[in-house]
């Protein structure tokens, strides 16, 4: 009878002491519970937050630029048409075409972007332009004290050479303007809209050495001449 | 017999409920606190400002974004040689954080390094033999102005005007939430000390709570802490959030080690229950034994 109750005793303490894991854990579970209904009306708002502010990957910011540019397969590529399936689109702050004018001394990498890192780098294109050969317009922009200082020689009828993987591209001066960057947004807004091909090449404008903000841009319009249509 | 184990039913799952309750009250009665001192402290900002070394990563930035404004001018980046120290950065910064707590506008005092900045513009001028006219002094003190305003810009912290915002209307509120939190707390457990007749099983409830709480504060930060979630928040510039991912890193550590101090003190309070009672029930074997 003895050995009965205390047998017995063991197995309810055994019990017992078994309900102080699982207890807490059903309280916990209930916790977390009761704090999901009483978000839930709220729930897509801060689902939504929480997507603004944490990223699918751990941001990498030495990120450093790219290059897809090959010399070479632009030599090979001389096509009258181009399939678009047979071209990189660049990511951004990639090196994909080389910009050139002998006669003024142009010789610059261009990258697809243009934030302080690219331009320190070499001639950089507003992401909202399109590449060569899409019959629209490319612009392209560089500082008037490194790439694009020589862009003060250039002159009317003027060839401006632009060479990407897929195809050697060349546009002839036919304009150039001084428009106050205030201005220069909205009028550059409409001409990349159209749908015609040309090359417009943009620099801060004085050139001379002179420090201070310069606000106004000099701005080199030019039609194309040669090169790969996209298709 | 029938009606005992009933009762005895009953008050084992009203005990449960309050015990619930008293999991997540005791839960919100440790984290405001906690929060308090951990996530709006000044202390901790700049403790995480200190270990992401944000007055060097504020340097370089600046730094950056100095050279590009400088390119288009045509003057060597040289001309910055010497002229604004990471010391410098770091009391600005913390001349920045404190006019943000006393909520008044901050401006850097900039005077002593815009003047060796024109010294050494001018002295390179000079050195090229350029010759200054009137309108180039006047581009001279727009650069430096533009270069102070850069410089303004890169020393506050985003979004800390409204982290300020937040910190004071919690600092207001929070006596009183807690206030409110501790007497729901002693009135939930008021109720399981009456209901149960054994004293075992009053402190019991209590413990489950205390082990609850604690398993609720460590599950969160143990698994921001553990997937480096933390890590993928999605603030720029660099400096900024390196800054936020110590400052988030410190406050997750610091929730976990109170979960983790809530399961000690609950193992605490089960070994002494549990002591008191096989003590209390070996008293009674011995009287059954005789």
């Amino acid at each position: 009878m003895l050995k009965f109750k205390k047998n017995n005793f063991i197995k309810i303490i055994k019990s017992e002491l078994m309900a102080y894991l699982y207890m807490p854990l059903i309280f916990a579970v209930c916790g977390y519970m009761i704090c999901f209904l009483l978000l839930t009306p709220v729930l897509d708002m801060l689902q939504a937050m929480g997507g603004m502010m944490i990223a699918d990957e751990i941001p990498d910011f030495n990120q450093s630029l790219n290059s897809i540019y090959d010399p070479e397969a632009a030599e090979k590529n001389r096509e009258e048409a181009v399939s678009i399936k047979d071209i990189t689109i660049p990511a951004y702050g990639t090196l994909y075409a080389h910009i050139s004018c002998e006669k003024i001394g142009l010789d610059a990498p261009v990258y697809w972007g243009d934030n302080n890192e690219i331009l320190k780098a070499g001639v950089g294109q507003y992401i909202g332009s399109f590449m060569p050969g899409f019959e629209k317009t490319i612009l392209l922009s560089g500082h008037n004290t490194t790439d694009f200082k020589c862009l003060q020689n250039i002159e009317l009828g003027d060839i401006i050479t632009v060479t990407t993987n897929y195809g050697i591209y060349e546009y002839e001066v036919e304009d150039i303007q001084v428009i106050h960057m205030d201005t220069a947004e909205a009028e550059i807004g409409d001409i990349l809209g159209q749908d015609k091909e040309q090359l417009i090449t943009y620099t801060c404008y004085p050139f001379e050495k002179m420090v201070g903000r310069k606000v106004d841009r000099y701005f080199i319009f030019s039609k194309k001449l040669s090169g790969p249509v996209v298709e | 017999m029938e009606e005992k184990i009933q009762k005895n039913r009953l008050r084992f799952i009203i005990s449960s409920i309050m015990g619930m309750f008293l999991t997540l009250f005791l839960t919100a009665f440790v984290l405001l606190p906690v929060a308090k001192y951990a996530l709006f402290s000044e202390n901790a900002i700049e403790k995480s400002i200190e270990k992401a070394d944000y007055g060097n990563f504020v340097m370089e930035s600046f730094m950056k974004n100095a050279e590009a404004l400088t390119l288009s001018t045509g003057i060597p980046f040289e001309i910055f040689d010497n002229v604004i120290s990471v010391e410098a950065v770091n009391k600005d910064v913390q001349r920045f954080i404190d006019s943000s707590i006393r909520e008044e506008s901050f401006e850097p005092d900039t005077k002593e390094w815009e003047n060796t900045l024109e010294n050494h513009i001018l002295s390179f001028l000079d050195s090229e033999e350029y010759a200054i006219t009137e309108e180039e002094e006047k581009s001279i003190q727009d650069y430096i102005a533009s270069i102070r305003e850069e410089y303004s810009k890169n020393i506050q912290i985003p979004l800390f005007t409204y982290y300020i915002i937040v910190k004071n209307h919690y600092d207001s509120i929070f006596p009183w939430v807690l206030f409110i939190i501790i007497a729901v707390m002693l009135g939930i457990i008021f109720f399981i000390f009456k209901i149960n007749r054994e004293s075992y099983k009053k402190v019991r409830y209590v413990s489950y709570s205390v082990l609850g709480s604690g398993i609720m504060i460590i599950i969160l930060p143990a698994y921001c802490l553990v997937s480096e979630l933390y890590r993928k928040v999605n603030v720029t510039p660099e400096y900024f959030y390196q800054f936020v991912m110590e400052f988030l890193k410190g406050v997750l550590q610091i929730f976990l080690y109170t979960g983790l101090a809530m399961i000690f003190l609950g193992v605490i309070i089960v070994f002494i229950n549990e002591t008191v009672r096989i003590k209390g029930n070996n008293r009674n074997t011995e009287v059954l034994d005789q």
